[in-house]
């Protein structure tokens, strides 16, 4: 049931994950359909001619129209048969980053389906808007020249820049929050100190050896330190909502303590930190079967005013647990989460593994190799299976290392693409610009003047999309961490960051053609006539 | 003024080196009136450049206004002409997203002059040009002459005292291009502005108090 249980819900997860995926993927392929729209109908400036003498010599609106979409899916068909090229050969690269084993099926039907109804939807969203926008050029228009300011404040094709950006953005912001919620987590004071601390499990006869192991681990100069416990201290003991304690709300039966017991030498072992009392010692204190430890958390819970020495019952055993110490709070289950209110109970009923620190005077392959005699020495028939704490405590960072990484990489790709339609973009604008450049230059204007003018309206655009995406990206990213208990918040800064990221790379970006405009001689473009 | 010594100007086309100005000896005084002529292709565009600071010769030296213009550097030179050049072109090549009046007015934003100061120069340049009720269309709404007329106005508008016209009648009927001319005429004698223009008409040539011919790169002597 449990392990079942545990496996649907990494199924779910990764459901989910992939769900999300899916998503911002199909932003991506949006953000580039929306490059083959701007560049196309960009060109299209150009070809306005052609398009103007079709017409006059009689092709129909509808045939224009297939025209351009045909060339839209032959595009989308190439860029189908690259995308395939590229999968294959990044996909090792991708697989290691985050872990995972994704291959393409070649053999199954439903993979081609589906790669042809993406090719068919992408050529039909590519094609769809430059075909209608470049069809329905009038003729007169295009062969007069048009006295108009050509930009104007809202055009589809400014519409399109800013919503390009407005992914990129919010990828960007997204990108930040995840890793500094990431990091923000692994810095988070774990409360014990799990480097050097081997978990051995409790199999054969290690329970029954237990006293003679420890001794001879720390005799032998392995060990600085050994004690058992009953449960795991990094995921969390079992859970009892039937303790009671002096002066509590009446009914309070909802609150669940974690409860784990240990024998001796458990604060000495972890390094957990005493901050009132002291630690467990049923070696020293014959009474300390029926003595608990609490965390912080836990006399926060119970509103104990002054803890040590006070007694708490389990009304399921009837026994009378005195309080003996109190330590700071320390991550068990995920450092995502809040620390749970948990006591910790002197020797009881049994016990199921046990934490050695190794001596840190000598290396840890050393201690290994020792401590591997002494477990072979009392228990013969098992061989020496341990956990280093850390490295379990590390893995709970595993997914959140994968979501760090795929975002970074999704808001790179995004900003790039969006970036590659923006180059494209100016240098058409620089292109149709060429003569006024050339003029202004003539009339005295300098390389920056120059290089602003073409520049300040790209920038406009992507001023916009941060001011879109900034409550956007805000929402979407403070609701993802309310499934964090122990998550920051999120500050301006971010904002500021992705804000002037992106305003930096797109100035690099439009600023490239802008300056080769600006710095090429005038006279050369104009000497048409 | 100008000081144009044993300029030569060539391009290096297949291996060859085809020259497009060969010894121009050129002196200008200020306040003269200049007519160039030649055929097509004779570089009479080529030596309007290079007086206009806009090209630089192969080979030679040019002094305007006493200064060395090929040892000075880009920007320094951009700044000569900025402030006492003013060029007429026979394309107008009047900015199409512009109005009539902010198309005169783009050489004083270049020269960082304030709004408020911009305003009574263009207004006043409108003015004499008698174009003020055409001060907010587009250049594409208006007929060559008055193109050309907001082109001449524009390039006067920061006070040159140098005007390099290349044929700007080229594009004009006789009748716009007599008009230009009393104009260019109008400017030379009251505000002794230096003209050379380039013109392929010998009527519009004799406005000018000096001819000089252009034949393959070089000056013709008479
Ligand atoms: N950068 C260049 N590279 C190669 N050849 C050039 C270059 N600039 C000008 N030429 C050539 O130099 C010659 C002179 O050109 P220029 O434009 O000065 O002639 P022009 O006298 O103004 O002629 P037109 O009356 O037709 O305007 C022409 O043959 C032209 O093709
Ligand atoms: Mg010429």
């Amino acid at each position: 049931m449990q392990i079942d249980g545990t496996l649907r819900a990494a199924a779910m997860c990764i459901a989910a994950e992939s769900l999300a995926i899916t998503k911002v993927a199909l932003f991506i392929l949006l953000i580039a359909c929306i490059n083959f729209m701007n560049l196309s109908t960009a060109r299209s400036e150009q070809r306005a001619k052609e398009i103007g003498i079709r017409k006059v010599a009689g092709a129909s609106k509808g045939l224009l129209i297939g025209q351009f979409i045909t060339e839209a899916f032959l595009t989308s068909c190439i860029a189908a048969a690259f995308a395939l090229l590229i999968v294959q050969l990044v996909l090792p690269a991708f697989n290691t980053l985050i872990n995972t084993h994704l291959s393409i099926v070649y053999n199954s039907i439903y993979f081609w389906m589906y790669a042809l109804a993406f090719i068919v939807f992408t050529g039909l969203l590519a094609g769809s808007y430059p075909a209608f926008y470049l069809s329905s050029f009038r003729p007169v228009s295009i062969f007069k020249k048009q006295f108009k300011r050509t930009n104007a404040t809202i055009s589809p094709r400014k519409i399109l820049v800013v919503l390009q950006f407005t992914f990129a953005v919010i990828l960007i912001i997204s990108t930040i929050v995840i890793r500094s919620q990431v990091v923000y987590t692994q810095d988070r004071d774990k409360g014990y100190s799990n480097n050097n601390l081997v978990q051995v499990n409790f199999a054969g006869d290690i329970n029954k050896n237990y006293a003679l192991i420890k001794q001879d681990l720390i005799n032998l100069g392995i060990a600085s330190s050994v004690t058992k416990t009953m449960t795991d201290i990094v995921r969390g003991g079992y859970h009892s909502w039937g303790l009671r304690w002096p002066n509590e709300i009446p009914k309070d039966t909802v609150t669940t303590i974690t409860i784990y017991s240990a024998d001796a030498d458990l604060i000495k072992t972890t390094g957990m930190h005493l901050v009132e009392g002291r630690d467990i010692d049923i070696n020293k204190y014959s009474g300390d079967s029926f003595s608990v430890l609490l965390n912080e958390s836990a006399v926060k819970t119970m509103g104990l005013k002054n803890p040590v020495g006070q007694i708490i019952k389990n009304p399921f055993d009837n026994i009378n647990w005195l309080i003996i110490g109190i330590v700071k709070d320390y991550i068990q289950g995920s450092p995502y989460n809040n620390i749970p209110p948990t006591v910790i109970y002197g020797p009881g009923a049994w016990f199921n593994m046990m934490y050695i620190k190794f001596n840190p005077a000598s290396s840890t392959a050393n201690s290994l190799a020792k401590a591997e005699q002494v477990f072979k020495k009392y228990n013969p028939s098992y061989p020496f299976d341990y956990k280093f704490v850390d490295q379990q405590y590390a893995q709970q960072f595993d997914s959140g290392q994968r979501t760090k990484k795929m975002a970074g990489l999704f808001a790179a790709l995004a900003i790039f693409i969006s970036c590659l339609g923006l180059f494209g973009l100016s240098a058409s604008v620089a292109e149709s610009r060429i003569k006024e450049i050339g003029v202004r230059k003539i009339l005295g204007a300098s390389v920056v003047s120059i290089t602003k003018l073409l520049s300040f309206d790209f920038i406009k655009l992507v001023i916009v999309s941060i001011v879109i995406a900034t409550p956007a990206a805000w929402y979407a990213m403070n609701r993802w961490l309310q499934d964090y208990a122990y998550r920051i918040n999120i500050g301006w800064g971010i904002f500021v960051i992705a804000g002037l990221l992106t305003i930096v790379i797109a100035l690099i970006t439009v600023s490239f053609q802008a300056i080769k405009a600006a710095i090429a001689n005038p006279v050369n473009n104009l000497r048409t006539e | 003024m100008i000081k144009l010594e044993k300029i030569f100007k060539w391009v290096n086309s297949g291996g060859n080196r085809v020259f497009l100005l060969k010894d121009i000896n050129l002196h200008v005084e200020e306040g003269e009136f200049i007519s160039i002529m030649g055929p097509s292709g004779s570089g009479k565009s080529t030596l309007l450049n290079v007086m206009g600071m806009l090209d630089e010769a192969s080979e030679g030296t040019y002094q305007f206004l006493d200064q060395n213009v090929f040892s000075l550097k880009e920007k320094q030179r951009a700044q000569l002409y900025k402030q006492y050049i003013g060029f007429v072109f026979q394309a107008y090549h009047l900015i199409d997203e512009l109005t009539v009046y902010e198309n005169i007015e783009t050489p004083l934003i270049y020269q960082n002059i304030k709004s408020a100061e911009r305003q009574a120069i263009v207004g006043d340049m409108l003015d004499r040009f008698n174009i003020v009720g055409k001060k907010d269309l587009f250049p594409a709404q208006l007929s060559g002459g008055q193109q050309q007329l907001v082109g001449i106005a524009r390039a006067l508008v920061a006070k040159p005292k140098l005007l390099l016209a290349d044929e700007p009648t080229g594009n004009l009927n006789s009748e716009q291009g007599e008009k230009i001319m009393e104009l260019f005429t109008k400017i030379n004698k009251e505000d002794g502005v230096t003209i050379i223009q380039v013109t392929h008409s010998e009527k519009n040539a004799a406005y000018g108090k000096r001819i000089i011919h252009l034949l393959d790169g070089r000056v013709e002597k008479k």
